[in-house]
């Protein structure tokens, strides 16, 4: 069998039945061999590689499989490092498969030759350049098997021409043998008790859930735990979804824009129990001072993010689902402990500081963008975001409960993720719309995939909260930097509405208050991809913030807790 | 904390499968995260197919820690030894050519040789060339003896490092609870 016929066989003994791509001249062969199973394996052209990336990384984070991307040699693959690296920040499960000039030109600086191996080394949880037609079902196999298990991430598989070109037998490798790779899965049984009595002994714990929750499957058992031990939940941006967001037992969202009490209830526990989660720096804030009076609680299946930042008490290295399930089978049975002490505090908290903003009547708020939409869906629709303040406002009213219909770019930051990412969001099989929330600077950095959406009659809700800014770097250098607003005022703004149209899609705008809840009822009514721009008031600032560098105590609170934004000490 | 000073020196052994790029991976690992390779040394090792790199590091325990942690992490690492304290042997290869024009210098040369067990290699009229075995300090030394003769050339290699028979248990131990 020819070299991209084998491709193209090992993709579908994969199960992959969707990849998204752009053709070019070192990966024609494997595109001719596309042609020829359009019936089993469906290729969706997008417009731009970083795009096939993202779609890739969109897809398998709704819904778990590995997402697949095919792109060409030299630029081609160049365009997609930023979408390997968002995907290894984030553990996002995808395979890259890139052309190559082929051997016999390596190295000699043939026309579209990069040295992609070595410039996605650090940018993979693996990669490979294929030198020998012998190697490519089991690299596919291998690949693949990297990219799901332990700690998902990317891997890219560099293909040379020719290999692509040459003959051998087609046979799909049963197994992967990799005697120097092996995922703990199961925790150590004496950590898992230690960090059960803890659990037991402390009042004032917190349940600190991340993206590894959603990753292990382990909503429910999240859930259990929280149940029996009578805890409170909070989770971080990549966690958004695993915990049922009205949930009594939720503080909401944790970090820089996370709630008041979210953040306070870390700084006064006395006991962090990480599920998941790698105690990032738009988590902890100001390291030494981070949860002064907590003994913490960590599990996460990767080592070495593990006492990385955050010397933890207890460390378990396992798969969260298993070691949840494993914390479980410990329990005793017996009633919840009642934590009244805690409760009471952090209900108090609550009331005094829960999310809120002045509505105005002469324009949109954002933050009431984002009531109208969490009213009109409930939180049930698959949404992306984008980068920047509307994904925070987004992560603190969009009330997901399905961490698998939470889709952002948490670690890197990646604007342009949005709408890429709901492309493969809406390929995944989901009937309902999929929601792309955008600003009007992140829109613009992957605008091209419209054509994408248009194209493959997507049902995509695009929603730019449009503050003619880009307001988080402005909220900064308003906050930071004496308001000198240096290179964050968009000068000249394309029509999104007629962008939309030119490409095929609905475009609807909504300027007033008063405008703002029919435009959105009609524009997620409309069948296929639609287009909403929400013009927002310009310079609202999202809070609550802790300062890059801040502790959580010293959390700022919005103009309407005024009196008492000032910094504080912890109790 | 015996390493816990920034500064500390630290020896780690590492085996990996001998294959493109796995070297760059080890060596990107440590300049991608800010780390420093002070000194590297990569040969075959006796397991067919896999390579033994032995390189030094410098920083505290949570350094090291984690160096140790995401190396081991790489997919085709199939070992990595943290050689602490005295369980290991380390020694460093030097060949230098010094001038010997005078008898007096050849004499003194002569002396060092004696006094370091350094090897003669080559020699002319006016030259030899000479090889010694040691830890860094004891080829620190031999250069220091041999400098006032003139050192025409000299080239040293990266230390080598090797868990002294004895101590192999104790070496496990360390390496268990480093990884866990």
């Amino acid at each position: 069998m020819r070299g991209a016929r084998i491709v193209v066989e090992s993709l579908i003994k994969e199960g992959v039945d969707l990849i998204f791509g752009y053709p070019g001249g070192a990966i024609l062969h494997v595109y001719d061999e596309l042609y020829k199973v359009q019936d089993r394996l469906r290729h969706v052209l997008v417009r731009h590689e970083q795009g096939a990336v993202h779609a890739a990384e969109g897809y398998a984070q709704a819904t778990g499989k590995v997402g697949v991307a095919m792109v060409t040699s030299g630029p081609g693959a160049t365009n997609v490092v930023t979408g390997l690296q968002n995907a290894l920040m984030d553990s996002t499960p995808i395979v890259v498969i890139s052309g190559q000039v082929a051997t016999t030109l390596i190295g000699n600086d043939a026309f579209q030759e990069a040295d992609v191996v070595g410039i996605t080394r650090p940018c993979t949880k693996y990669n490979y350049l294929v030198k020998r037609v012998e190697d490519l079902a089991p690299t596919i196999k291998e690949a693949f098997y990297l990219a799901r298990s332990g700690r998902p991430g990317p891997v890219l598989i560099d293909i040379p021409k020719d290999i692509t070109a040459m003959d051998f037998p087609f046979v799909y490798p049963e197994k992967v043998e990799l005697a120097s790779y092996k995922p703990t899965i199961k925790g150590h049984p004496l950590q898992v008790k230690k960090a059960v009595d803890l659990m037991r002994q402390t009042e004032k714990a917190v349940l600190y859930i991340g993206g590894g929750v959603v990753t292990a499957g382990a909503e429910a058992e999240v859930r259990e735990l929280s149940r029996r031990l009578n805890l409170p939940v909070t989770p971080t941006l990549m966690g958004l979804g695993a915990y049922p967001p009205k949930d009594p037992r939720s503080l909401g969202m944790l970090g820089m824009h996370g709630t008041y009490t979210a953040n306070m209830a870390m700084a006064k526990a006395d006991l962090i129990i990480n599920i998941g989660a790698r105690f990032d720096d738009r988590v902890t804030g100001r390291l030494d001072k981070f949860a002064l009076n907590a003994k913490k609680i960590h599990v996460d299946i990767d080592p070495a993010s593990v006492n990385k930042t955050v010397n933890v008490d207890v460390p378990i290295v396992g798969d969260a689902k298993h070691v949840l399930q494993q914390m479980l089978e410990m329990l005793p049975e017996e009633p919840p402990p009642a934590r009244s002490a805690w409760w009471a505090e952090l209900r108090e908290m609550q009331a005094r500081y829960p999310l809120r903003y002045r509505d105005r009547t002469d324009c949109i708020m954002p933050q009431r963008f984002f009531e109208e939409l969490a009213s009109l869906t409930q939180g049930r629709y698959i949404c992306s975001t984008d980068v920047g303040q509307h994904q925070m406002w987004a992560a603190q009213y969009y009330p997901v409960d399905k961490g698998r219909n939470w889709l952002t770019s948490g670690g890197l930051g990646t604007m342009g993720y949005g709408l890429p990412a709901a492309v493969g969001a809406a390929l995944s099989g989901t009937k309902e719309p999929v929601l792309c929330v955008t600003g009007d600077g992140s829109f613009q950095m992957c605008i091209q995939e419209l054509a994408t959406c248009v194209q493959e009659n997507l049902n995509v809700k695009i929603l730019i909260m449009n503050n003619r800014f880009l307001g988080m770097v402005r909220q900064w250098q308003e906050l930071l930097y004496d308001r000198r607003y240096s290179e964050v005022g968009l000068k000249y703004f394309p029509d999104f509405v007629k962008i939309a149209e030119a490409y095929g899609a609905t475009g609807l705008r909504a300027e007033k208050p008063e405008e703002l809840r029919a435009v959105m009822e009609r524009g997620l009514n409309t069948p296929g991809t639609v287009l909403m721009d929400i013009i927002v008031h310009k310079e609202t600032n999202v809070y609550p913030m802790i300062p890059g560098g801040a502790a959580h105590y010293e959390i700022l609170l919005g103009p309407e807790d005024a009196e008492d934004a000032q910094p504080r000490e912890l109790a | 904390m015996t390493s816990g000073a920034p500064s500390t020196r630290h020896i780690i052994s590492i085996l990996v499968e001998d294959r493109y790029g796995e070297l760059a991976r080890i060596v990107g690992l440590f300049s991608g995260r800010g780390y420093n390779i002070d000194s590297l040394a990569v040969n075959r090792s006796t397991e067919p197919g896999m390579s033994r790199v032995v390189l030094t590091t410098r920083g505290d325990a949570a350094v090291v820690e984690q160096i140790l942690k995401q190396v081991n992490k790489l997919v085709r690492v199939h070992k990595v030894r943290h050689l602490e304290g005295d369980s290991h042997l380390e020694r460093e290869l030097c060949v230098t050519t010094v001038r010997t024009q005078s008898a007096r210098a050849r004499e003194e040369l002569e002396r060092v040789i004696k006094l370091t067990g350094a090897r003669v290699l080559a020699f002319s009229a006016t030259a030899f060339t000479v090889e010694a075995t040691g830890t860094s300090s004891d080829i620190d030394h031999f250069l220091e003896l041999l400098r006032p003769l003139g050192i025409r050339d000299m080239v040293r290699s990266a230390p080598i490092a090797l868990t002294r028979a004895g101590a192999e248990a104790e070496a496990h131990a360390l390496e268990v609870s480093a990884l866990s």
